[in-house]
């Protein structure tokens, strides 16, 4: 019979198996199993169980996986190069200050990273243009607003760089800035982009009360749906519209 | 928590410096951990193919970040599930199938590609089925529990490496894989005669 007193000890039963309980409830336990069948071959299965799965074998890798995985970092460390490895831009956002930033500036800004060739520098430069992109900045000009507290929404202004004639095809992420640098996209859109146009999408999944770990990357992508090239914005908080 | 490898150590600045004979070298020790925590995680082997490939892409984009004060597989390991549940989201509606039809899709296949220490033919194949009923059962685990599970027993973390992996207390690493064990053995119930 399954009593409220198995399933405490089932709670135990991990602890049981790697012998780490202490010797009051290791008493409190054999007792109970010495009049218990049912936990008592549950006990014996688990441990069963344990070992099968310290001894699952391990698959082999398919033949072509290492090809594969080297192919994607020659691509990566090629598309590096020219403008500085993303984590570096990424790593330049979260090290700024987005607060500090308004400060100076007056309404909205539009940000933009400057190109930094030195990838392995720890060291990022961040610069700030007054309004329309330079001729020389090849990235999307953006500036990121957070809205609305309860959503966490935030609405993403792109402008087209000059240069750019024809209508693109860009992927807006709202990226969070994870213990230990880890870097993850919570949420995507992909929206185009025309010249002399402003182009307003709204992601939501920030946690606003933490929104120093946040920022926006509009990359090109191409018909593939490979990101090109990509632009990280801070998110400006002062423009913040909180809940009613 | 073990001690950190010094020719690991070694390795990981090499990769730093964007030395890509470095990253080759990285890539080959750990790819078919990788791989098989992420097959273990999909159940699929083409997504295991994409997950092993967008971490290691990962890896390259973060190696500069990576402070060495946590134990490099862990960290590895922390992004293999992050991939995993980023793509995850993305399929969210995904069909779940219940443990006998995973059982009669994944048989054959898992025990096609296990490699084992060539026992006899009949002892092979009764560990074989064995293991594909046990690798099926864990795939129907919930999300988190199979994590757990596959990297506390088929990748060896310890309760602390996977309380920093997953960013969780101990005590709830703890508990939530006590659980899923009992949760795994009810599951085998069915397939009992094996066992
Ligand atoms: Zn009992």
């Amino acid at each position: 019979m399954v009593t409220m007193q198995c399933e405490k000890i089932g709670e135990q039963f991990s602890a049981i198996v790697e012998g780490s309980l202490d010797a009051a409830m290791k008493l409190k336990v054999e007792e109970h199993l010495q009049s218990c069948t049912s936990c008592t071959s549950q006990l014996a299965e688990l441990r069963k169980l344990w070992s099968m799965l310290d001894e699952l074998p391990e698959l082999s890798a398919p033949a072509g996986l290492h090809g594969d995985i080297m192919r994607s970092l020659d691509a990566a460390m090629n598309d590096a190069r020219p403008q500085g490895g993303l984590i570096e831009r990424l790593k330049a956002v979260f090290a700024s200050n987005p607060r500090a930033v308004l400060a100076g500036a007056a309404a909205i800004v539009l940000l933009a990273i400057a190109p930094m060739f030195a990838r392995n520098s720890t060291e990022a430069s961040l610069s700030i243009l007054p309004s329309a992109p330079t001729t020389s900045d090849v990235h999307y000009s953006a500036s990121a607003i957070w809205l609305q507290r309860q959503t966490g929404q935030v609405q993403v202004t792109i402008l087209a760089p000059a240069g750019q004639t024809g209508v693109a095809n860009v992927k807006v992420d709202l990226i969070q800035n994870l213990p230990d640098s880890v870097y993850t996209s919570v949420n995507s859109v992909v929206t185009n982009v025309i010249p002399g146009q402003l182009r307003v999408v709204r992601l939501t999944g920030a946690n606003t009360d933490d929104l120093l770990h946040y920022a926006i990357m509009v990359s090109t992508i191409n018909r593939a749906g490979k990101s090109l090239q990509s632009t990280t914005v801070p998110i400006l908080t002062t423009a913040v519209r909180p809940a009613p | 928590m073990r001690l950190p490898d010094p020719a690991e150590q070694k390795l990981i600045a090499r990769c730093k410096a964007g030395e890509r004979s470095a990253f080759d070298e990285l890539i080959r020790q750990y790819e078919k951990r990788v791989y098989n925590l992420a097959y273990r995680l999909s159940a699929s082997y083409d997504d295991a193919g994409d997950i092993t490939v967008d971490t290691f892409m990962r890896v390259y984009q973060a190696i500069g970040l990576f402070r060495g004060d946590a134990n490099f597989s862990t960290w590895l390991f922390r992004i293999v599930t992050n991939v995993y549940l980023d793509r995850r989201k993305k399929t969210r509606n995904k069909v779940t199938v219940s443990l006998e039809e995973v059982i009669e899709l994944e048989e054959s296949t898992v025990s096609r590609q296990v490699e084992s220490d060539t026992p006899g033919p009949e002892e092979e194949a009764e560990t074989n089925e064995r293991n594909s009923a046990l690798d099926s059962a864990i795939m129907t685990l919930p999300d988190y529990q199979r994590l757990m599970v596959l990297l506390y027993h088929t990748e060896g973390l310890s309760y602390e490496e996977i309380a920093e992996a997953l960013s969780l207390p101990i005590g709830t690493v703890k508990s939530r894989l006590n659980r899923a064990r009992l949760l795994l053995r009810e599951r085998l119930q069915a397939r009992r005669e094996l066992f």
